[in-house]
């Protein structure tokens, strides 16, 4: 499909990025020291930091992914939805209160809070690395793939432009101005796409009734299986529908889906634009109608299991996640990271309830790319006019700004706090290692960049997908037993952190999905029996962690008055 | 240089920062003044609250977790009851919003649940 980059998108576009960019440069003048640099002076208002908490989390693949997902296949995306927030509780009930008292900048500085030991700083700091590259890539696909429609671009260029904007954003002012990025997006994200849910409400679908062919009376159809004999079919619109009944009548009818015919050739005379396909409601409001979770459906448990892994994974990963971490830092105490994640909890969890609504209002509303399941949520945009379309496109590149600052934040505070100075011992004062941050950020920037470029092909929510096995995986165990087990050692921490990174990171890599999607070759050959590792690496994580820690001999823990010296 | 960054505090926070120190009672306040000098290691008012805060928590995470692990062993072993109807809805449909209004209702619980744990030995005024 060809797009047309209009002038008032490319004007909303540029507004929107030059704004950004204004921003940025006006808070830069004051995050001098490296407390504002990493923490945003720790200044940061609850309320502000918690729709932020929304802005750094509603990434690419949450807004582009799951709509276009659930555009395509119907429920299977909402599972994502539904994984996504419950991350969220684990987070404000276990993890938030203790990261904000036991940390400083970094998750490294956490983790190592009660020990002060180089391998956990060493360990915890590549894994904040791992996770961000892996998390990173996805976001610099997506926004490739959005600047092709939106300007124009080429694909390449794409990718390059939000590289080089990110950088400057977090170069400029760090966590100041990464937050008020993501504070500015996470609100027009919200807002814009509960705009949308209502104009999707208020327009209805088409759904399929039967017509008597004798009296003329036609009643809705619920199957497409059951098309009485004689009947014939018409399509009607149901007129405006509240938020219930949106859902209801879906449920209850067989829905007209328009896709672009595939084969379509603008020369010939019969050949149409559109296919209307009739889906019966209900299969598609249960899950297991993709191909990514076909498995739930099957009789076998092995193919369950995928499923139940990617569960596993969706509520162990977001609590692990390092740029989420690190927004705990940005709040003054223990309170008001509680009361952030609250509203962070809040303004997700509103906006995963619209994501069903605008993903089956892009199925139905007859504008899907059958090739790009990522413009999805845009071209529904469209199908209510041009402004919309520009709107949400400049929202959705904003969206990728802003979980990508967070990343690159994290990653660069991984190498400069924690390797550099923690690690290695470079003493540095303030402003020399908020020089070296900057520098990290780059070269993560310019990484990121080349990543995006090389990985154009993979699907975006597929990989978020992996990020979130690999942070569970390294961080989550390691992270739950330090809170809850005074047992744990030093030595515990890090075989945890390093053997659940390595062994997700292999899994992945030797998964059916990988041997397909990234070399090529027949997913059959691969010898790991489901593709998403948490199921077997998360508990793997805790048995090494006891294990080690039942080795090796109890050491004498920091008072908490210490916790923050190095 | 600690100064000037206060602009960047909102006057908002500001003021809630007031409204929570007129909230908490006086005892509190003591407290607050005493822990400074104090270890935190010894059991105090902040250590208290804290914990208690840490139990409910806690207990709110199981209860959660309980009603996740239920829809997804629902979605992975009996996918046939995903489709009895809950006031018209699917129960897939039904579940997956009550989940999402679950975690809000929870976290709000919470929030009101919590006591406030006075400020000990961070120090940023």
């Amino acid at each position: 499909m060809t797009y047309e980059a209009t002038p008032l998108a490319v004007g909303i576009f540029l507004f929107m990025v030059l704004g950004v960019l204004w921003l940025s440069y006006w808070l830069g003048r004051r995050a001098k020291s490296a407390t504002g640099y990493f923490a945003a002076h720790g200044e940061i208002h609850w309320f502000i930091n918690g729709v932020a908490f929304a802005g750094d989390y509603l990434s690419a693949a949450s807004f582009l992914g799951i709509c276009g997902m659930i555009a395509f296949y119907g429920y299977d995306g909402f599972l994502y939805s539904i994984g996504f927030l419950a991350g969220w509780v684990v987070a404000l009930f276990v993890i938030a209160e203790p990261i904000k008292r036991m940390g400083k900048f970094t998750f490294a500085d956490a983790m190592d809070a009660k020990f002060n030991s180089r391998g956990i700083k060493l360990s915890v700091a590549i894994s904040t690395l791992v996770v961000s590259i892996f998390y990173l890539i996805p976001q610099m696909v997506g926004a490739g793939a959005l600047v092709k429609p939106l300007l124009g671009l080429d694909y390449r260029l794409g990718v390059t432009l939000v590289g080089v904007v990110v950088i400057l954003i977090v170069v400029m002012a760090g966590m100041v101005s990464t937050t008020w990025v993501q504070f500015i997006k996470g609100s027009l994200l919200v807002l814009f796409c509960a705009m949308l849910t209502i104009a999707i409400l208020a327009r209805g679908f088409k759904t399929a009734y039967a017509v008597d062919p004798v009296t003329g009376q036609a009643t809705p159809l619920a199957d497409v299986e059951a098309i009485p004999d004689g009947y014939t079919i018409e399509h009607r619109n149901t007129g405006s529908l509240g938020p219930i009944d949106y859902l209801k009548t879906f449920g209850d009818s067989v829905v007209v889906t328009e896709t672009l015919n595939p084969d379509y050739l603008a020369d010939a005379e019969d050949s149409s634009r559109t296919i209307v396909k009739l889906r019966n409601g209900t299969d598609l409001l249960m899950p297991g109608s993709s191909p990514t979770f076909r498995g739930v459906r099957s009789e076998l448990l092995s193919d369950k299991l995928d499923f139940i892994s990617l569960m596993l994974a969706l509520f162990a990963g977001t609590a692990s996640l390092p740029h989420i971490l690190i927004r705990y830092y940005t709040v003054r105490d223990a309170a008001a990271a509680r009361k952030s994640t609250v509203v962070g909890i809040g303004s997700i969890g509103f906006f995963y309830i619209l994501t069903l609504y605008l993903g089956l209002g892009a199925m139905t509303a007859g504008t899907l790319d059958p090739t790009d399941s990522n413009m999805a949520a845009p071209l529904l945009a469209r199908s209510f006019g041009e402004l919309p379309f520009a709107i949400i496109s400049a929202i959705a590149f904003t969206t990728v700004l802003g979980t990508v600052s967070g990343l690159i934040l994290a990653a660069s505070g991984a190498v400069a706090h924690d390797i550099m100075e923690n690690v290695l011992h470079i003493k540095l004062k303030d402003h020399a290692k908020v020089g070296a941050a900057r520098w990290a950020a780059v070269v993560v920037g310019v990484l990121a960049i080349v990543l995006g470029i090389l990985f154009s092909s993979l699907n975006v929510g597929f990989l978020v997908g992996w990020a979130f096995n690999i942070a569970a995986s390294a961080n989550l165990p390691a992270l739950v037993m330090l809170l809850f087990w005074k047992r744990t050692t030093r030595q515990g921490v890090i075989a945890a952190v390093t053997v659940g990174m390595l062994a997700s990171l292999g899994w992945i890599l030797l998964s059916a999905q990988a041997y397909k999607q990234v070399y090529g070759l027949d997913p059959a050959d691969s010898i790991i029996p489901f593709s998403q590792p948490a199921l077997v690496t998360v508990p793997l994580g805790f048995v090494v962690l006891v294990v080690v820690s039942l080795l090796t001999p109890r050491r004498a823990e920091r008072p908490e008055s210490e916790w923050h010296t190095a | 240089m600690e100064g000037a960054d206060n602009i960047e505090l909102l006057p908002t926070a500001k003021i809630s920062v007031v409204i929570h120190q007129r909230l908490s009672t006086t005892l509190t306040h003591r407290f607050m003044s005493e822990e400074a000098s104090m270890s935190q290691s010894s059991p105090s008012a902040g250590s208290l609250a804290r914990s208690r805060n840490a139990r409910i928590g806690l207990l709110l995470f199981a209860l959660y977790l309980v009603i996740y692990g239920t829809y997804v062993g629902l979605a992975a072993f009996r996918p046939d009851l995903m489709e009895t109807r809950v006031m018209g809805l699917h129960l897939s449909v039904a579940y997956g919003f009550g989940l999402i209004a679950a975690a809000m209702l929870l976290a709000v619980i919470y929030l009101f649940l919590c006591r406030p744990e006075p400020v000990a030995t961070e120090d940023r005024a």
